[in-house]
Formats: C-alpha cells, sequence, structure tokens
C-alpha cells in the first residue's frame, strides 16, 4: 500500500483494520473486500498453515521452576506476528494456554503457525523474530511451575 | 558453476560430495536428522541445518524442510548422493519448480528408467538384448505360461525397484504363489508400488555395469564397466574394474548398447547399465539402468583416473563433455569391499552402538571413504555401510594383496562388522582365480564360515 492509501486507511477504518485482521485470524480466510463509499480495499492475508509447533517435554528443574520448551518443527523463518504490521503475539511474562498460537514459521512461502502444547507463563523468548530456524531449535521457555 | 550446493543426504556420499565441491570451489550445505548432530558431513560442510528427528521419513525425506534449507540457504543445486531422494520424481520436480537445479537425470529419463519394466521394452526396442521377461503381471497365471515357456527357474522383480529389494527367485511351480506374495509385500513397502514383472533366472551369470557420463548437449560417454557378482541376497558385497570376464569385444558390444540406450533416452549426469552376463552362452543382457551415482562408484574413478561426482556437478551445470570415448582408457585395476555394520555369524544381522576403537589402512594404492570417526554412533535407522575400502593394484593380484593386507589392518570396535567375512572371501581359491559369479556368495557360505569357527 502507498502512503496515499494508508492515509485514506487511517482516516475512513482508523483502527478498525487490526479489529478485521484480529476476527480473520486462524480462520482460513485468504481475503477481505472493505468498501466505504468511493474507498475500495482488498486486504490480502497470508495462508495460515496450522501445524503444531513441537513442545518438547523437557522438564527441568531451574531455581524450582519446571519448565517446557517450544522447539521449531520445520525448517524457516521465525515471525513473533504474521505480519510486520501487528505486535507480537507474546511476550515475555505473559500467560499462555495450550493450543495458543505463540508465533509462525514461514516455510516454502508459507505461513506456519506455532501452537504451544502446554499452559504456563513465558519465561524466555530464545529465538529472534525473523530468525532463520531449523528442526527442534528452541523458540521460547515456558514457565510450567503453575 | 554452482555457487552453493545442498546435499540431501548422510553419511559417506555426503562426505563424498562435499569433498567434490571443495575442490571446485563450491559452497556446501548439510542437512541433518538431529541424531546425526556431529556426524562428519554435518561438521565438513560450511553450513548445516537440522531437517528432523531420527527417522527417515521425517528428515532424510523430508521434502519440505529440505527445500525450505536450500531457499534460506540460497543454494543453485541439490546434489542427492544416492538412495533417499536420488530417484524421487516428485522431489527433482519440486526442485525445478523452486529454480534448484536437481543435479542428476531429466525427469523423463529418470521416469522412463525408474520404471524397470518399460525400461526393457524401451532397450529392446533399440535392439539391446534383454533377459527374456514378462511386462507387468497382473495375475500368476502370467507368470506361469512364461515358465512353460523358458523352465524354472524364474526371477520375480519389483517393477519399481532398487538395491536388490522386492526381488524373489521361484525354484519351481510350487514356490510360485508364495514368491509372488513375499515380493509383492517388499515391492509395496519398499517402493510403495506392488507392481512385479518376471524373468527367465540365469544361473551362473555375472553381473556387469556400465558406467555412463553424459552432458545436456547429446554427448554420451562410457567409463568401463564393473563386475559386482559378488552378492548376498541381490545385496552387493564387493566390485571390481575392470571385469575378468570382458575382453575388449565384450566391452565395446556392452559399452556401445550402454551408450545407445542412455543417449536415446535423453539422458544426462551419471547413470549405470546394468547387464547380465549367461557364463554358458556368453551372451549379455540388460536388466536395468540406474539413473543416479552409485555406492561403488570409486572403483571406476581408480581405473580411470577421472572423479565422478566432480564431472556430474560439472554436466549438470551446463558444461560440455570435455572427453571423447577414445579418450577413456582403463589402467589397473580396482577392488571395493563394503564393509557394514552387520554379524556374519548371526545373518548379517544389524549391529548397532558407539565406534569405541578405529583405525583406517592407508599407503599407496588405499583409499577409504568413510563417514565415521571413534566415537561416531551407529544407528539403528539408516543404512548399515560404515566404510569402503577400495584398493588399486597395477594388475587383479596386486589389488588384492592390496585389499587382504587393508582388511587385515582395519580396526572397527564397537559394533559387529562384515571385515572377516570379506578376508575370507578375498583369500577363497575361487575369487583369486576369478571364479565368480553371482551365486558364489551363497554356495561358499557355509564353507565360509565352517572355516572361521574355531578361528578368529
Amino acid at each position: 500500500m502507498d502512503t496515499k492509501d494508508e492515509k485514506i486507511m487511517k482516516r475512513v477504518i482508523g483502527t478498525t483494520l487490526k479489529e478485521v485482521i484480529e476476527i480473520v485470524r486462524g480462520r482460513s480466510v485468504s481475503e477481505i473486500k472493505v468498501e466505504s463509499g468511493d474507498l475500495k480495499i482488498a486486504i490480502r492475508l497470508p495462508v495460515l498453515q496450522s501445524a503444531p509447533g513441537l513442545s518438547e517435554a523437557v522438564f527441568r528443574e531451574e531455581a524450582g521452576e519446571r519448565q517446557a520448551v517450544i522447539a521449531s518443527h520445520l525448517v524457516g523463518i521465525f515471525h513473533r506476528a504474521s505480519t510486520p504490521f501487528e505486535s507480537p503475539l507474546v511476550e515475555k511474562g505473559q500467560a499462555i494456554f495450550q493450543g495458543q498460537v505463540v508465533g509462525y514459521i514461514e516455510s516454502m512461502k508459507l505461513m506456519h503457525e506455532v501452537l504451544s502444547t502446554v499452559s504456563g507463563k513465558v519465561k524466555e523468548i530464545v529465538a529472534a523474530d525473523n530468525a532463520c530456524v531449523d528442526y527442534g531449535q528452541r523458540l521460547m521457555t515456558i514457565d510450567i511451575s503453575s | 558453476m554452482f555457487k552453493k550446493v545442498l546435499i540431501a543426504n548422510r553419511g559417506e556420499i555426503a562426505l563424498r560430495v562435499i569433498r567434490a565441491c571443495r575442490e571446485l570451489g563450491v559452497a556446501t550445505v548439510a542437512i541433518y536428522s538431529d541424531v546425526d548432530k556431529d556426524s562428519l558431513h554435518v561438521t565438513t560442510a560450511d553450513e548445516a541445518y537440522c531437517v528432523g528427528p531420527a527417522q527417515v521419513l521425517n528428515s532424510y525425506l523430508n521434502m519440505h524442510n529440505i527445500i525450505s534449507a536450500a531457499l534460506i540457504s540460497n543454494a543453485d543445486a541439490i546434489h542427492p548422493g544416492y538412495g533417499l531422494l536420488a530417484e524421487n520424481i516428485s522431489f527433482a520436480e519440486i526442485c525445478e519448480g523452486h529454480s534448484i537445479k536437481f543435479i542428476g537425470p531429466p525427469v523423463h529419463s529418470m521416469t522412463l528408467m525408474g520404471d524397470k519394466s518399460k525400461a526393457r521394452e524401451t532397450m529392446e526396442s533399440l535392439g539391446i538384448p534383454i533377459v527374456p521377461g514378462t511386462g507387468n503381471i497382473q495375475n500368476p497365471r502370467e507368470a506361469l505360461d512364461f515358465a512353460k515357456k523358458v523352465g524354472f527357474p524364474l526371477i520375480i522383480k519389483a517393477t519399481s525397484g532398487g538395491g536388490g529389494k522386492g526381488m524373489r527367485v521361484v525354484q519351481s511351480e510350487e514356490e510360485l504363489q508364495k514368491c509372488l506374495n513375499t515380493a509383492r509385500a517388499e515391492a509395496r513397502s519398499s517402493f510403495g508400488d506392488d507392481r512385479l514383472y518376471v524373468e527367465k533366472y540365469i544361473q551362473r551369470s555375472r553381473h556387469i555395469e556400465f558406467q555412463i557420463l553424459a552432458d545436456e548437449h547429446g554427448s554420451v560417454v562410457h567409463l568401463g564397466e564393473r563386475d559386482c557378482s559378488v552378492q548376498r541376497r541381490n545385496q552387493k558385497l564387493i566390485e571390481e574394474s575392470p571385469s575378468g570376464a570382458v575382453s575388449k569385444k565384450l566391452r565395446k558390444d556392452m559399452g556401445d548398447a550402454a551408450v545407445k540406450g542412455a543417449r536415446t533416452t535423453g539422458y544426462a549426469g551419471v547413470g549405470t547399465v546394468e547387464f547380465l552376463l549367461d557364463l554358458e552362452s556368453g551372451l549379455f543382457y540388460f536388466i536395468e539402468m540406474n539413473t543416479r551415482i552409485q555406492v561403488e562408484h570409486p572403483v571406476t574413478e581408480m581405473v580411470t583416473g577421472i572423479d565422478l561426482v566432480k564431472e556430474q556437478i560439472r554436466m549438470a551445470c551446463g558444461e560440455k563433455l570435455k572427453m571423447a570415448q577414445g579418450d577413456i582408457l582403463l589402467t589397473g585395476h580396482s577392488i571395493e569391499c563394503r564393509i557394514n555394520a552387520e554379524d556374519p555369524e548371526k545373518g548379517f544381522a544389524p549391529s548397532t552402538g558407539t565406534i569405541t576403537s578405529l583405525h583406517f589402512p592407508g599407503g599407496l594404492g588405499v583409499r577409504v571413504d568413510s563417514h565415521i570417526c571413534q566415537g561416531s554412533v551407529v544407528q539403528p535407522y539408516y543404512d548399515s555401510l560404515l566404510a569402503k575400502l577400495i584398493t588399486y593394484g597395477r594388475d587383479r593380484n596386486e589389488a588384492i594383496a592390496r585389499m587382504y593386507r587393508s582388511l587385515e589392518e582395519t580396526v572397527i570396535s564397537g559394533v559387529k562388522t562384515t571385515l572377516p567375512f570379506h578376508k575370507k572371501i578375498l583369500m577363497s581359491p575361487s575369487f583369486k582365480d576369478g571364479e565368480i559369479h553371482t551365486s558364489f556368495v551363497e554356495s561358499c557360505l557355509d564353507s565360509i564360515f565352517a572355516e572361521a569357527h574355531g578361528r578368529t
């Protein structure tokens, strides 16, 4: 989108764009069309593939904490959000539940969801945003003590 | 020349390809399963990506992760080695679709030669003799009718076969149904295709194969033959070049047939045309063509001085073949022994474990192609090849003497190996006299073990 369109978008739709993205996240929708008066916008979303992230049942006792690791099962590029406009899905310290999408791996031009297989608190996000990852590479450490 | 090549394989062949790339100034990318993390091909390559867990299906056959690794690393070509994805047409097509050069023959050649039954028909139409046989059989009746024409024994083979799997020798009508069933099941599990065809089984024969090298511009040459008659259950144990059973005339006739077959199918790269030489009649027959670099390629390299893997990479770049048939000379004699992690005393059962001591032989005319080191873990998930011991001599006797000395010198502790078995074969009078044929190992297996017991 060029800056002129972005300005129109902001004026006419404002924060609704984010809401639109939230609504369609996780559904198998690839395109949304928004029409308002003379404004016609088509939003194309990356096709999401659901593929559960590997979660090693690595239960370590460290400073009284039990931890699990979420590791990559694909070779690709790790993304903390599905598009550059969005804020990361999870942050350090955040509570997450089993099955929650905690990141994406872009592989062969498709975005694959990384699902957490444990519930707990994000202790550390080990993989950097846009880093190349391979099979078994640690993405995040989750504190599952509670 | 390519800037970067990803090697979609493991073990000794991955290392072999990395070495060739190094000499060509090409950067290398290794892929590995998590249990192969410390493997030599991983530590030697310039970059490496873990593509999956131990199980072959989820790692070395994980096309998605392998292509992804090639894209991320910006590899311009993928070398598939042998086995695994080397003759996988889908994989070759996927590479093409991503503008990654698959270092192998064109898809149409792989398709044609991959269907053993079609390959036979094609060769026959070119006037190249084939073993009397059937097309794909739909029912046991067809095999029976064929047996009535040529007699027993017969051999059942898998249409999509390779590596000696899905083959059964049938001695009589009583055994036929059972053999068809087991061959079919093996074909289904090994190749995902249970189609079978049947050939007359030639009792006393030699397995003679011709190495082909072709560029993408229609030039094809052969690099002489390899004699791979020393086999056990259709798995090669010892290979040599040249063959004592192949005269100059026969080499010309068989070589010309191999080149004709390859050229007509538009072949490019390296390949091997396999023949059976009937020792009773002296006639040769085409059996199949393998569209990949083969395990036993070193013996050809030793007698011709030509680096087959480097040539294969050059041909894949579109370079023109610089040699003519007349330039290729076979000098001296070379033998290769495949040392596997198997226990010959327990029916060649696979042996796994950690290599605790290792010493490989050396000296003039001795070459070792291996990926194992002291401390290497021999895994149950992959094939049992530990090392290829290759010797070269000015004549066959010298090559044998060097091989025997090398086998004696080699130390591999921690797993059971076929080293003692190879020593026995090398020393048997039949082998030394060159009186070998494809049933040679089976026929003297008992005597080999009878001698072995009571002595270490």
